[in-house]
């Protein structure tokens, strides 16, 4: 191969070699968030757990039945770092990154002798940005709580509420979460 | 045209697309790197545990940027920020006009060891300082900076200022700090330095 078409091979693979550029498919997305719960069975000590990822969860299921293809991150993924989750998710091809953090609370039943209330409240923060350029396309925190007046019966568990208020949490989160996303698509 | 020229210009412009974006970044652009963390302070006799990252101000700015029709650049990975040459490169980096930067430490305080709080369960206190600072990524120069205390107005006075709203979850209460007592604290010096800019920016030359 003669120098000129070697190097022309050379910038092929170069161009090839950047997603962005290579066609990185505009509805592809990355989820990383880190989720706890607190406990806090006497108001004076607090044990943190990790919970079962129920918001990412949630907002898979949503930008799968939205037409996203997603990407899964490593088991090691970067949590709680944003910028870190940005470059992680750039490389593995999603053309987005949400990321965020979640906090859900456990608290003492609420009266003491009801044995079916399962008191919950949660804080949530994620951003969404396109992994290209850094453009932050949605960003979102609220605070939820299910009160002792709308806890249905039947879930008898911190975790079946759990899955309540996380439901919330995401139909919250949606509205401001997808018209980033379109926003997102829109600038390509 | 021959088909090597016309695949020569087609790289050549592939090539630059991102270099010439990359040179003007548009005047309403802005980074936000705030480097955060939430500490919890140990019980007396037991290990302090190692505190988690958070970003409640960096997701309250974001969302007033976005709001007053800022586009908020998420930086790729850096050293935390403490001086402006610093700030300048990662806004260069960025592609973004400014770069906010800062640090906020939050800790969360164990009932036993807060005055006036001792008898009540349900309290979770918090309180927490912050430092912000402005940068244009042109000139370098600081538009402005901030710092001061984050903590409810009074705290242990439940009822009138809100306290006991807050009194549900560590988390809760710092979330209420950032997002509710000491919001207007943390957004007005740094909206005012970047729209007292960015005009002055826009007329010379759109661009920057």
């Amino acid at each position: 191969m003669s120098p000129r078409p070697r190097a022309l091979a050379a910038a092929v693979a170069l161009v090839a070699s950047v997603p962005a550029l290579a066609g990185r498919p505009a509805k592809s997305v990355m989820v990383i968030l880190d989720e706890k719960t607190e406990r806090v069975p006497n108001g004076r000590q607090a044990f943190k757990h990790p919970a079962p990822d129920q918001l990412t969860q949630a907002l898979m299921a949503a930008l799968m039945a939205d037409g996203w293809s997603l990407v899964l991150p490593p088991p090691d993924a970067p949590k709680n770092d944003r910028r870190a989750a940005r470059e992680l998710a750039k490389k593995a091809g999603a053309a987005v990154v949400i990321t965020g953090r979640v906090r859900l609370c456990e608290h003492p039943p609420q009266p003491k002798d009801d044995p079916v209330i399962f008191p919950l409240t949660g804080v949530v923060e994620l951003v969404a940005a396109s992994t290209a350029d850094g453009v932050v396309r949605a960003a979102a925190d609220l605070e939820q709580s299910l009160s002792l007046s709308d806890q249905p019966r039947g879930e008898n568990s911190y975790a079946g509420k759990a899955g309540l208020l996380v439901e919330r949490i995401k139909a919250a989160l949606w509205p401001e979460l997808s018209a980033g996303l379109a926003a997102h698509l829109a600038a390509r | 045209m021959t088909p090597r020229p016309a695949l020569h210009l087609l790289l050549g412009l592939l090539l630059a697309a991102p270099l010439a974006a990359r040179a003007a970044p548009p005047v309403k652009t802005v980074a936000v790197v705030v480097d955060e963390t939430v500490g919890t302070q140990a019980p007396p006799g037991s290990a302090p545990e190692a505190p988690e990252p958070s970003d409640e101000v960096a997701t309250l700015l974001t969302r007033a940027l976005m709001a007053a029709g800022w586009t908020v650049i998420l930086p790729p990975p850096c050293p935390p920020i403490v001086r402006a040459p610093d700030a300048r490169d990662l806004g260069r980096l960025a592609n973004a006009a400014y770069v906010v930067f800062g640090r906020v430490r939050f800790s969360k305080h164990q009932l036993a060891t807060f005055g006036g709080l001792n008898d009540d369960p349900t309290s979770f206190p918090a309180t927490g300082v912050f430092e912000l600072t402005v940068v244009s990524t042109a000139d370098g120069v600081v538009l402005g900076a901030s710092t001061g205390k984050l903590n409810v107005a009074t705290p242990g006075a439940k009822g009138s200022d809100g306290l006991s709203r807050t009194n549900v979850s560590h988390d809760r209460t710092i979330h209420d700090i950032v997002h509710r007592f000491r919001k207007d604290e943390l957004l007005t010096p740094v909206l005012e330095a970047l729209e007292g800019h960015a005009p002055a920016a826009s007329a010379q030359g759109g661009s920057r």
